[in-house]
């Protein structure tokens, strides 16, 4: 078969995906849709219905980690959280990095300025292994929280992955995750505290206050990237 | 048209892969046209069928084990290249309402092409229910994820209640339809068939493999209730192809439904860079169907004529297919099935083994009605107060 010829103006690309796009198209399908449908009703108490016949299982996502203490197994938990949560930042980081590298230029975050907090989220990592394995628990374990952080943190890594996505799309989800980070890491810090663990504490707080540190350098990446003055 | 017995296309040895040229850079879920989305959703589809019946083949076949391996395997990553397309931010919901415009929109085409009256029924009947599906799952991606599926519509597919999925659950001796005839069959009544079987059986694949990932119990519900239906779509559209043509026969007839389909994805493609990708494809296909045709005729001694069409018939359209659908909608809605026929709902008695399998099937409820109670469709989602269309909010319309 011979090859075919491509006209120029299919190349352009634009955003399709709202209404606007085909206004005619849109109101033929809205006209369609008024008559065909059902009178709208916002009520949803039957799919409540459903959802409330398997929330009543009462059923957990996990079980916490084994211990007699219920104060500890609840640290444990959020030890483990951290944890998970600290090494899939160190990965977010080095997604960034690597995008920061191919994506050459003089706009900040520098690959330095990443690699810095790439190098903390590390160290607190290992801090955390330490911690969790010097607590009697395993730092191999998933706890329940983690793996909810997880699910939580699956989107942000998807949008760092991505070849597509720019550095500035990126700092938004990485914004997200520091923001639960620093509120996470304070309520670990309380909880050490409560329970008597002062020598952990005092790390944790160095720790907490690295963790200020970077969401105050992306907020301002992101202020200067969005041409805000600071 | 596209005579494929003259055409040589790309020689079955020189069809060669690197994973680079594999795993291109996908296509864009906001730029992108939706029938490209469209065409590669199906097309990966055909390619899984090439895969399935293949292996089918080889578990019943030891003589053709090499040549059907040898085929598959750069089926296998033809299949690769094609779905690899989809990108990463497009969400299993999301795809899953691509897959029901794929069911849509390429059902109503062939239902408007197919020379067999009892044929075109059969796809007419099939196209009212995955509307359904396509209303329902709307439903669902507006009341759990606040989204709008018009955003990967792009306006050509309508959003509103079809046959009810509730009412399409049937026994499965009223899901089994009449085969083609293979010696007098037209051409394009084959094609179609292999076409929507494999449609069908990717969807029904694709809803098994994600359903659990839902985490909300009414979605994983959906997706099983809507996965039942597809599995019935397959049984149908799978008896529509006549079981006594040959191994050989079908095979050769599935390398030139995969040419057809290649070729009609090719005349309406509008991103270049898809386009290549259908144009190198054809001439791949071509070149199975010269490698199974040898060995059609050295085993079997007849001549191909006999059996596939040598001038292509007029595409696929990809194009949106309102009116036809909303005029099937209104006039064939109230059909049910009977063993291999369709009878008005009025007509459909109270024990058949239909009417009992679905009552006891949605006993303690229908999950496709529950996430649709009081359901119509608004740009915007419905909790939008804004109505684009008309310039303004509606508040301000109505004062």
């Amino acid at each position: 078969m011979k090859k075919s010829k491509t006209n120029k103006s299919e190349t352009e690309m634009a955003n399709r995906t709202g209404v606007l796009v085909a206004p005619d198209l849109a109101q033929e399908l809205v006209e369609g849709v008024n008559g065909f449908s059902p009178e709208p009703q916002l009520d949803q108490s039957k799919a409540a219905e459903v959802r409330a016949t398997y929330i009543s299982e009462g059923l957990p996502i996990g079980s916490e980690p084994v211990t007699d203490d219920p104060d500890m197994a609840a640290l444990l938990d959020k030890l483990g959280a951290r944890l998970a949560f600290e090494r899939s930042g160190v990965r977010l980081y080095d997604a960034l990095i690597q995008k920061r590298a191919v994506l050459a230029g003089k706009a900040n975050p520098t690959t330095a300025d990443l690699e810095h907090i790439r190098d903390e989220e590390l160290e607190h990592m290992h801090m955390l292994e330490e911690c969790i394995a010097g607590l009697g628990g395993d730092p191999t374990a998933v706890t329940p929280l983690a793996d909810v952080n997880g699910v939580m943190a699956m989107g942000i890594l998807k949008v760092v992955a991505d070849p597509r996505t720019t550095i500035s799309q990126c700092l938004e989800a990485i914004l997200t995750a520091e923001l639960v980070d620093n509120d996470c890491w304070g309520v670990l810090l309380k909880m050490m505290q409560q329970q008597g663990l002062d020598d952990d504490a005092e790390q944790f707080e160095e720790a907490l206050a690295e963790e200020q540190e970077h969401l105050q350098k992306v907020r301002g990446w992101i202020m200067e990237d969005s041409g805000i003055a600071q | 048209m596209l005579d494929i017995s003259k055409e040589k296309g790309i020689p079955l040895e020189e069809q060669q892969f690197d994973w680079q040229d594999m795993v291109r850079v996908p296509t864009s879920k906001l730029d992108d046209d939706a029938m490209t989305r469209v065409r590669i959703i199906l097309m990966n589809g055909i390619e899984a069928n090439a895969l399935r019946t293949q292996h089918a083949f080889a578990r019943m076949n030891n003589e053709l084990r090499l040549a059907l391996a040898r085929v598959r395997r750069v089926e296998q990553h033809q299949q690769t290249m094609v779905n690899w397309l989809l990108p990463a931010d497009l969400s299993p919901l999301e795809t899953t309402i691509a897959f029901e415009q794929v069911a849509i929109e390429v059902t109503a085409s062939v239902a408007q092409h197919e020379p067999n009256e009892y044929m075109a029924q059969v796809y007419r009947f099939g196209l009212l229910e995955d509307f359904d599906h396509m209303y329902r799952f709307s439903a669902l991606m507006d009341r759990m994820d606040g989204m709008d599926s018009n955003s990967i519509l792009q306006n050509y597919t309508d959003v509103m209640p079809g046959r009810p999925t509730s009412v399409e659950h049937r026994a499965p001796e009223d899901d089994l339809r009449e085969h083609y005839d293979r010696q007098n069959a037209a051409p394009l009544t084959k094609l179609h068939a292999v076409t929507l079987t494999a449609g069908e059986q990717q969807t029904h694949d694709y809803y098994m493999t994600i359903g659990p990932m839902f985490a909300d119990p009414l979605a994983r519900q959906l997706y099983a209730e809507i996965a039942s239906i597809e599995e019935q779509h397959v049984t149908q559209y799978e008896s529509m192809l006549d079981p006594g043509e040959t191994m050989l026969e079908k095979w050769l007839m599935h390398e030139v439904a995969e040419i057809y389909n290649y070729y009609s994805c090719l005349q309406y493609e509008t991103n270049p860079r898809i386009k290549s990708i259908w144009e190198r494809f054809v001439n791949y296909e071509i070149g199975h169907f010269h490698f199974v045709r040898n060995i059609f005729e050295k085993t079997e001694k007849r001549d191909i004529s006999e059996i596939v069409p040598l001038s292509l018939p007029e595409p696929i359209e990809y194009t949106k297919h309102r009116e036809f659908v909303r005029q099937v909608l209104q006039s064939e809605v109230d059909l049910r099935a009977s063993g291999t026929q369709f009878i008005p709902k009025s007509q459909e008695k109270k024990d058949s083994p239909s009417v009992k399998y679905r009552t006891r099937l949605n006993s303690k409820g229908s999950p496709s009605d529950i996430v649709a109670a009081g359901y119509r469709y608004k740009p915007g989602t419905e909790l939008a107060e804004i109505d684009p269309l008309a310039g303004g909010a509606e508040e301000e319309e109505v004062a």
